[in-house]
């Protein structure tokens, strides 16, 4: 893209981002009221099921403004999308200091070792994760009349599949992922290993509740393929590009958390006693002890947004503190676990972090061998 | 990789990363991350289950993870049947879950507020006798 193409995307963007922004008040109320009386047109309502099928139930439950205030938030966070994207070009055209910074910070340089040890790190607790999630699958076979599958389940017509299919589908995935683990047709594998884990996670989470258990697991595997091909070339200016994309969609993935919080409560969710109705509702022992103290509940409800706001730091930092985020980011999933009982020691997000390590330069006795 | 197809793979993956968040939606296995960030300032709903065996007097909470059910799924989908009026459904499938052993089931809501202490009450109960 050019300079000139460049600034006329930057600024189509805003009249867009703008016109959003005036008119989602207009643009929003007349289809929601419809939707909610049950009075839209076929295509709105297939629509509506189609992305939103817990609007269904949602209406009998909560009221208008809850959502006219939802669908206010879709215009407001394409119109804020646009806005930054278009900021974000005109920057990096205009001005070079910019563009430098960023191709400086972004640029992940492919170290064939890093990617050798995150492959037998991330595989290898693939194998725990397939086994969890066969036996999650087998168990939920009882109760298969509450499967009510998600999107993409529902596009590919897949009904909850009967034991003997689970079974041999996590037979398929356990071959896929040791041959992964011998590095026999990695590239392969790795593929067919994230496409039965997508289907799998899909029949777990087909029950109407989402499980982010292993969200950003998943993204990491979803880029790992690239990541294995790219590997396989002798160049000595190969892009670990792949790596990036993992990195930065965990950070997407907190700052979306953290923007989540404020979107829908606002400065509420930095009160004490939203985070102390949080802790009374998931009970732990640890949990319910903070939730008598008001400073406690203020600073964990602080501590907790800023960490999910400033997480995506880690990609400019030095690398001093890119440990001190990855130790904060290990410390924040481990109080989940201790004050709400959210997760496990075991931890899908955990591990995916080791994305942002630089096995290579650590001095561990296994990657000293190399 | 060319790099116009490398573009193309990573233009996609990072949209579709974004796209629940902008859509308020989770488009699996693409997902939004709205968990805990409504607020809890007016109270919060749970639901939970009673059950009463036939040769038994005592009521016995049903552990939804016998059958691989979470607590807080568990609460999903008896809030899935209340509010679309299909509670008896549910009661009846729960019944066939334990080979029609059972000779009642309550379903129990329980709300939680901030400011005060919590509610609980039964909104529906069946008897298979």
């Amino acid at each position: 893209m050019n300079k000139h193409t460049a600034y006329a995307l930057a600024f189509v963007l805003t009249v867009v981002s703008v016109i959003l922004f005036m008119l989602q008040p207009f643009l929003i109320s007349e289809v929601v009221v419809k939707a909610y009386e049950g009075k839209s047109s076929s295509f709105i309502t297939n629509l509506i099921d189609l992305i939103y099928p817990r609007f269904e139930y949602e209406k009998n439950r909560l009221g208008i403004d809850f959502f006219i205030n939802k669908s206010s938030q879709i215009l407001r966070r394409m119109s804020a999308l646009f806005l930054f994207i278009s900021l974000i070009t005109f920057s990096y055209y205009r001005f070079d200091v910019f563009r430098k910074f960023l191709r400086d910070h972004l640029y992940v340089e492919l170290v064939h070792k890093r990617v050798d040890v995150l492959r037998k790190i991330l595989y290898t607790f693939f194998l725990f994760v397939a086994s969890d999630l066969t036996h999650s699958l087998l168990m939920r076979t009882h109760v298969s009349a509450f499967y009510q599958p998600v999107l993409l389940l529902r596009i590919m017509g897949i009904p909850f599949p009967s034991a003997g299919l689970i079974g041999l589908l996590s037979f398929t995935l356990f071959v896929s992922i040791i041959c992964v683990l011998f590095n026999y047709r990695a590239v392969l594998f790795s593929a067919i290993s994230i496409i039965l884990f997508v289907i799998m996670e899909g029949l777990h989470t087909s029950f109407g509740k989402t499980d982010h258990g292993y969200t950003t697991f998943m993204y990491v595997l979803m880029m790992f393929p690239f990541l294995l091909n790219e590997s396989k070339t002798k160049k000595n200016d190969a892009s670990a590009w792949p790596l990036l994309l993992m990195r930065v969609s965990i950070c997407l993935v907190y700052l979306m958390s953290g923007l989540e919080k404020l979107t829908n409560s606002g400065t509420y969710w930095l009160d004490h006693l939203n985070f102390k109705t949080l802790l009374l509702l998931h009970p732990t022992d640890v949990g319910l002890w903070i939730a008598d103290s008001v400073f406690l509940c203020s600073i964990l409800a602080i501590g907790g947004i800023a960490f999910q706001l400033c997480f995506w730091l880690i990609l400019f930092v030095p690398l001093r503190l890119k440990y001190f985020f990855l130790i904060t980011a290990v410390m924040f999933h481990y109080g989940n676990v201790i004050l709400l009982d959210i997760g496990s020691f075991i931890n899908a997000w955990v591990i995916s972090l080791s994305v942002f390590v630089d096995w290579e330069k650590l001095r561990f006795p296994v990657v000293k061998r190399y | 990789m060319k790099r116009k197809l490398r573009k193309i793979v990573s233009i996609t993956f990072l949209s579709a990363v974004l796209l629940p968040f902008i859509l308020v939606t989770d488009l699996y296995p693409f997902l939004r991350f709205g968990m805990f960030a409504e607020p809890l300032k007016y109270g919060y709903e749970m639901f939970s289950i009673q059950i009463k065996e036939k040769h038994s007097q005592n009521w016995l909470s049903y552990n939804p993870e016998y059958h691989g059910l979470s607590k807080s799924l568990l609460d999903i989908i008896v809030r899935r049947y209340y509010y679309t009026k299909r509670i008896e459904e549910f009661c009846d499938e729960i019944n066939r879950i334990h080979n029609n052993s059972l000779r009642e089931i309550s379903v129990v809501q329980q709300i939680i507020y901030p400011h005060s202490a919590s509610t609980t009450s039964i909104v529906y109960s069946k008897c298979y006798e």
